[in-house]
């Protein structure tokens, strides 16, 4: 856990624009009273079962695991979740808590555009306005997510300042929450951003290692030697060890 | 020794003129230019002058100030090269400047060498728009060792707990952000500025110059009446825009600096 | 605990996003954590074939796990996910996303090095679909 100011030893806290502090208070204010809420708890197991379709397997790679002639190797199926990946499991559960902080718009910056299509898609269910904000250059390299985007009824902002990639959306998102904190929810796609969302992202992904330890648990009676994940922002890597730590 | 910021509001405060701050970003077009650029704004009323940083991910500022970042940018403007340029100016002027920026750039320099250095060349504050009060102790610790102020941020989502902060770990002055937003150009203000301004003064001592936005000389006034301070960015950098010519630029920003202290005193 | 990230054209090319293996400490959007920044502390872009790792800073947390030793870092080239996917796509029918195809390429290396009897569990975090004109393009191939 991090401290009351959101630092995981010297890293994390908050480095943003006085603006944006109050409403940062706010957001942990709140995430802290869902965080051990059993209603919101409830809520959250429920789409990520109904909806997104966890869980998901843990697969033994027969073929594989004979190919490369060494450890057992299992595969934790984030791919065949609701939208494509694991980013759904954090839209829900942050759209979830900005419908309870009756925010009725909710942005998002988006890289390669998963996180873009997992929140479209959640506000498309929850009939929320929603932005993305997307660097033009991820706008031509990913126009089958631009689509998608699209087709779920998200209004898509194209960056062009800077690199024109994920870092760009990211400063144009956090301008336009600036400019409309009152009513807009930003929805951060990873472990990244001042606090309390690095502690909330996680907290909403360490499903996929709780899973994958109850999993391993039950096939093979052990706990496994090695996780192994990408880590880009690190959500989906912390939300896989974040259990087992 | 006092500081430069302190001594200049306690003096115009005496003769019931109210602080004029324009913003520039340093290297926009190039640090030799921007040298100028201060000396003109010294000559046409400016009172105190925030130095912009520039940085690579400018996220609290409107199209207008990233634009000029990013020319600065370009030819390799950095903070070694700003702190050379203060030095130059400040053999012949004392009129106070702070630096405006974003933390990284500072914090990879170093903190220490940022405030001894700082100082050594002439500044007399920083202002880091991503740095609340929270996160500010490290820089703190260095700049008040060498007498530099913090100046830290205020706007009107900031509660009464949050104007306590900032008035008791802050220096120099407060800023105050007139708006939900990024910096640049607003047609109009909210009537309830000026009471925003007032509630802020109730918990505060220290004089409060006010931001973001303001473009035109109406504008001044009306926020000097109630404001002690005002602070003009992304306006003069348009001005500048719009001139072409290094000399163009210079003259131009001169004459707008100067129509905005005409109207903060009463002139027309 | 394997965190692997990505190489780009290689860890000394200059075109990666291996924040935690090739950045220092710095401050953007709003936290502390490893950056990718250059000596003056500005932040250019980065590069890797997985848009969802194309990005110069990683989460606060990672970098704390990383100085306690709880987390190890590796890396993969942009070449290493694209083989990594294919060799996943040819054994076990399973077309990951190019950002999860890095993690595989890890335990392409790691899995022969350790006994039949020991266990690793790897994120497939995504699937493939949006990468494949990419991909596809990478291996000179026609859709």
């Amino acid at each position: 856990m991090p401290d009351k100011r959101g630092h995981f030893g010297l890293y994390g806290g908050r480095y943003v624009s006085e603006t944006l502090m109050p409403a940062l208070v706010e957001l942990e204010r709140f995430y802290s009273k869902v965080r051990r809420n059993p209603s919101f708890q409830r809520e959250f197991h429920h789409y990520l079962r109904e909806y997104a379709g966890r869980e998901t397997p843990l697969y033994f790679a027969e073929r594989l695991t004979r190919k490369l002639r060494g450890a057992k190797i299992y595969l934790k199926r984030e791919d065949l979740c609701h939208t494509g990946a694991h980013k759904i499991n954090n839209t829900l559960g942050q759209a979830l808590l900005a419908r309870r902080m009756k925010k009725n718009r909710i942005i998002a910056e988006t890289g390669a555009g998963q996180h873009g299509v997992a929140t479209a898609t959640v506000a498309a269910m929850f009939g929320l306005e929603c932005e993305i904000f997307m660097g033009k250059e991820d706008v031509e390299r990913q126009s089958l997510n631009v689509f998608r985007m699209k087709l779920l009824g998200a209004k898509l902002r194209v960056v062009e300042s800077g690199s024109q990639t994920l870092k760009d959306a990211m400063n144009e998102a956090l301008r336009d929450w600036v400019t409309y904190v009152r009513n807009t929810y930003y929805l951060i796609g990873s472990v990244a951003g001042p606090h309390p969302y690095p502690m909330m992202v996680r907290d909403f992904q360490s499903v996929i290692g709780k899973e994958a330890k109850r999993q391993i648990l039950a096939r093979e009676g052990r706990l496994p030697d090695y996780l192994v994940a990408c880590v880009g922002g690190g959500s989906n890597s912390i939300g896989l060890f974040y259990p087992f730590s | 020794m006092m500081n430069r910021i302190d001594q200049k509001f306690s003096t115009l405060r005496h003769c019931g003129e109210k602080v004029l701050i324009p913003f520039v970003t340093a290297g926009d077009p190039d640090l030799t230019t921007t040298l100028e650029i201060l000396r003109i704004l010294e000559q046409s009323g400016a009172d105190l002058i925030e130095l912009g940083v520039p940085f690579s991910d400018p996220m609290a500022d409107g199209p207008t100030i990233q634009r000029s970042s990013e020319r600065a940018l370009k030819h390799g403007t950095s903070l070694p090269r700003i702190l050379e340029m203060v030095h130059e100016f400040r053999r012949d002027s004392e009129t106070p400047l702070i630096l405006f920026g974003y933390y990284n750039p500072f914090l990879c320099y170093g903190l220490r060498r940022l405030a001894e250095e700082g100082r050594a060349s002439g500044l007399d504050g920083v202002l880091c728009v991503d740095l609340p009060p929270e996160e500010s102790g490290e820089l703190k610790r260095w700049t008040s060792a060498e007498g530099l102020h913090n100046i830290f941020l205020l706007s009107p989502t900031s509660d009464v707990g949050r104007i306590r902060l900032v008035a008791r770990e802050g220096g120099g002055f407060i800023y105050y952000v007139s708006v939900t937003g990024v910096t640049g150009a607003r047609r109009r203000f909210e009537a309830r500025l000026r009471a925003q301004v007032a509630h802020v003064r109730r918990y505060a001592s220290l004089p409060i110059g006010v931001g973001f936005g303001i473009s035109t000389p109406q504008q001044a006034a009306w926020i000097s009446s109630f404001s002690d301070a005002v602070v003009v960015g992304s306006a003069l950098i348009d001005v500048m825009e719009r001139a072409d010519g290094k000399r163009e630029k210079v003259k131009r920003i001169g004459r707008f600096v100067a129509s905005l202290k005409r109207a903060m005193n009463g002139g027309s | 605990m394997i965190g692997v990230e990505a190489a780009g054209l290689g860890l000394n090319s200059g075109h990666h996003a291996a924040s935690i293996l090739r950045g220092k400490v710095g401050v953007l959007h709003g936290s502390k954590s490893y950056l990718l920044q250059d000596r003056m502390g500005q932040v250019h872009g980065t590069h890797s074939i997985a848009a969802g790792l194309d990005y110069p800073g990683v989460g606060p947390e990672l970098s704390y796990l990383r100085d306690r030793g709880k987390i190890q870092f590796a890396s993969a080239t942009d070449r290493e996910a694209t083989d990594a996917l294919r060799l996943l796509a040819e054994v076990e029918g399973i077309i990951s996303a190019l950002e999860s195809a890095h993690a595989v390429a890890e335990v392409i290396r790691l899995a022969p090095r350790l006994r039949k009897s020991q266990i690793v569990i790897v994120n497939v975090s995504g699937r493939g679909d949006k990468d494949m004109s990419t991909v596809g393009q990478y291996l000179g191939m026609r859709l």
